[in-house]
């Protein structure tokens, strides 16, 4: 089928220049979200640095085999949206439909079993608050110290699980109008910026995961 | 539209070296390294992220100012990070004047 001759925007030169202004915005866009997540990992690394001993005994209360698991599943989804904009640069339709749904997959598996970790440091009471409850294994451990740990711990991830929602809501809006037919070979830079995103965010937790989930060492 | 269509190989190829590296992150993991867990840790995440970003990103197929722009965004969270340290790693250092 001939598809429709695409025209750039009044203020720039030809479509690939436009299409390069497209990706440097959403460039800058990661930038202040680096930010956004910056704080937190500011404040990560002053208190790791100020209490060691209780960061490592903190984080290994964590599942960190889900936290893995997790890794594997965002990583998955990275590739499958590679794939989906690679399909949407070919006008693949059905391709580019198929992998943006697969992608919402991973990304949904990966809320899944946040959600249960969520539910098991909950009942562990290891939720930051009045329900925080905390035995020192030794007295040089303070117990607020930990607090402060699980504190940071689900802000980061909840901000993290937050951008996820966020994208899958994009993912959601993007397969509907792939099905509709509105990205071909030569207009499909909403996929392009949208893939950009989900990597970031995928980028987030990779350096997450050994943050909060690999202080210190686990034995065999 | 710039088409530099990525070979799906070239994305598996990625992928794979992604879980080799994540697989990597679990075995140095259960040895007892002292601070050179947290260093390779952070420093296997370094090699992902560059991974995801020059390849999933499509950094390796753009021009050079995307690069300058997405360099940029790492450099103010290393400012952030680095001068706040200034700080925190130096209390104690000086006791001044009396």
């Amino acid at each position: 089928m001939a598809e429709a001759r695409v025209f750039p925007e009044e203020h720039f030169d030809d479509l690939e220049q436009q299409f390069s202004a497209d990706k440097l915005g959403m460039w800058t866009f990661l930038a202040t979200e680096i930010l956004f997540f910056g704080g937190l990992i500011l404040s990560y690394i002053v208190h790791r640095y100020r209490s060691p001993n209780e960061f490592q005994i903190a984080s290994h209360h964590l599942v960190f085999q889900l936290g893995a698991v997790n890794t594997a599943v965002l990583l998955c989804s990275s590739l499958t949206m590679a794939l989906a904009v690679r399909a949407a640069q070919l006008g693949n339709r059905r391709t580019l439909a198929l992998f943006l749904c697969i992608t919402m997959v991973f990304g949904l598996a990966f809320l899944g079993i946040k959600g249960t970790e969520y539910s098991i440091e909950w009942h562990e009471g290891l939720v930051p608050g009045s329900h925080f409850t905390f035995v020192s294994p030794t007295p040089d451990i303070d117990p607020r110290r930990v607090e402060l740990f699980f504190y940071i711990y689900f802000a980061m991830t909840g901000l993290h699980a937050v951008h996820m929602l966020i994208g899958l809501c994009v993912l959601g809006t993007l397969t509907m109008q792939a099905l509709k037919g509105r990205y071909t070979s030569g207009k499909y830079v909403a996929v392009e910026l949208a893939g950009l995103y989900w990597h970031f965010v995928d980028i987030i937790w990779i350096f997450l995961f050994p943050m909060l989930y690999l202080i210190g060492h686990h034995k065999v | 539209m710039a088409n530099h269509v990525v070979p799906v190989k070239t994305y598996l190829y990625v992928w794979a070296g992604l879980m080799i590296l994540l697989a990597l992150t679990i075995v140095f993991d259960f040895m007892d390294l002292g601070w050179g867990n947290t260093a390779i840790a952070f420093g296997i995440a370094v090699t992902k992220a560059l991974l995801v970003a020059v390849f999933f990103m499509h950094l390796y197929y753009d021009e050079r100012l995307t690069w300058v722009f997405a360099f940029a965004g790492v450099l103010w969270l290393i400012i952030l990070v680095s001068y706040s340290l200034t700080d925190y790693v130096t209390r104690g250092w000086w006791t001044g004047l009396q």
